[in-house]
């Protein structure tokens, strides 16, 4: 019997020990939202008009405010491509790091007003009217998250005013980190708004 | 010596002209706006009791006025605004054409021509916040 005693509390201490090395399970990380990212991207690229000139003609701070918010968004070594600026330009830019993103995100914000760009919504077969806003995803072989939405894009640009729109695509490659690491912007037959 | 305290003062007097003229472009565009409203409600009164000199002198002041506005906008970009300020000009110099010929009616109806102006570039370029205006790039 006081064998079995001493047995029993070797058993249940050396239990306790190796649990107590084992090592702690790592907190379950937080699962990337795809709408929110979505919602972010679009709500943060809609922004980038929300500065002011001051009355000496100098931008207003909040120019570098929504640069930065944007910016937020991206890995320091993201990879964006992005339609052409210009109308020499064939193809798309490819933008390495964020120095080069950033100046991409400062040009639109010192180029374009009013821009309005819309993540599309689209209606089901159960009788709804107002439709969802559809992200794809797809889990990316090396972590991290693959996702893409519909957009409207629609901005004036500041020096005329003229105003453009058209479909689009955003696809986005979402790090472990939850930033982007890949941008792909697709603007396709973007359109001259003008008054009947 | 007098020659040469003659040329001092002379030298003097036009630098602080040339100040004054710089500082007067490059007043803010609060100020300017300010100035161009009360021009503008006192070219009206001008034009209402038909006073011609008074209207000559509003007009002319209005097109300085319209001016430092183009000279606001040049640098930053906006073709637009830019072309509301020099259409103002043009307007207002058909102003002060109508009143010199004694046109009074042609002077009226120029007069809500510049006001066009002003209200096509505030639509663009002017928005109403809490703490007042702020001017959109």
């Amino acid at each position: 019997m006081r064998k079995f005693i001493v047995l029993s509390l070797v058993l249940l201490f050396g239990a306790a020990a190796a649990q107590a090395q084992a090592p702690a399970t790592a907190p379950a990380k937080p699962a990337l939202d795809p709408t929110k990212v979505s919602e972010e991207f679009v709500k943060r690229f809609n922004s980038l008009d929300d500065w002011y000139l001051t009355t000496d003609g100098k931008p207003s701070p909040e120019l570098k405010q929504v640069v930065d918010s944007m910016m937020e968004l991206f890995a320091p070594d993201a990879l964006a491509e992005v339609p052409p600026h210009d109308p020499d330009q064939i193809g798309p830019v490819m933008l390495r790091g964020g120095a080069n993103i950033r100046r991409w995100v400062e040009r639109l914000a010192t180029t374009r007003v009013r821009i309005l760009y819309l993540h599309k919504r689209q209606t089901g077969e159960r009788g709804e009217f107002e439709g969802e806003r559809l992200v794809y995803t797809a889990p990316l072989p090396w972590g991290g998250v693959g996702m893409t939405f519909q957009i409207i894009a629609t901005y004036s640009l500041r020096e005329d005013r003229r105003r453009f729109t058209g479909p689009g695509m955003v696809v986005l490659q979402m790090g472990d980190d939850g930033k982007i690491h890949r941008l792909r912007l697709f603007e396709a037959e973007m359109t001259q708004v003008v008054p009947l | 010596m007098n020659r040469k305290f003659v040329l001092t003062v002379i030298a003097m007097v036009g630098i602080l002209a040339g100040a004054s003229v710089w500082a007067q472009q490059r007043r803010t565009h609060d100020l300017i706006m300010k100035d161009v409203q009360a021009t503008y409600a006192n070219l009206k009164k001008n034009l209402d009791a038909n006073n011609t000199a008074g209207a000559v002198d509003d007009v002319a002041k209005l097109q300085g006025l319209f001016k430092e506005t183009e000279a606001f906008w040049a640098p930053l970009n906006t073709q637009d605004a830019v072309n509301f300020a020099k259409s103002a000009q043009e307007d207002a110099g058909a102003v002060a054409a109508a009143v010199k010929a004694n046109d009074m009616k042609k002077a009226q109806e120029s007069y809500a021509t510049v006001r066009e102006n002003c209200a096509g570039c505030h639509f663009s370029h002017r928005e109403e916040g809490g703490k007042g205006f702020s001017i959109k790039p």
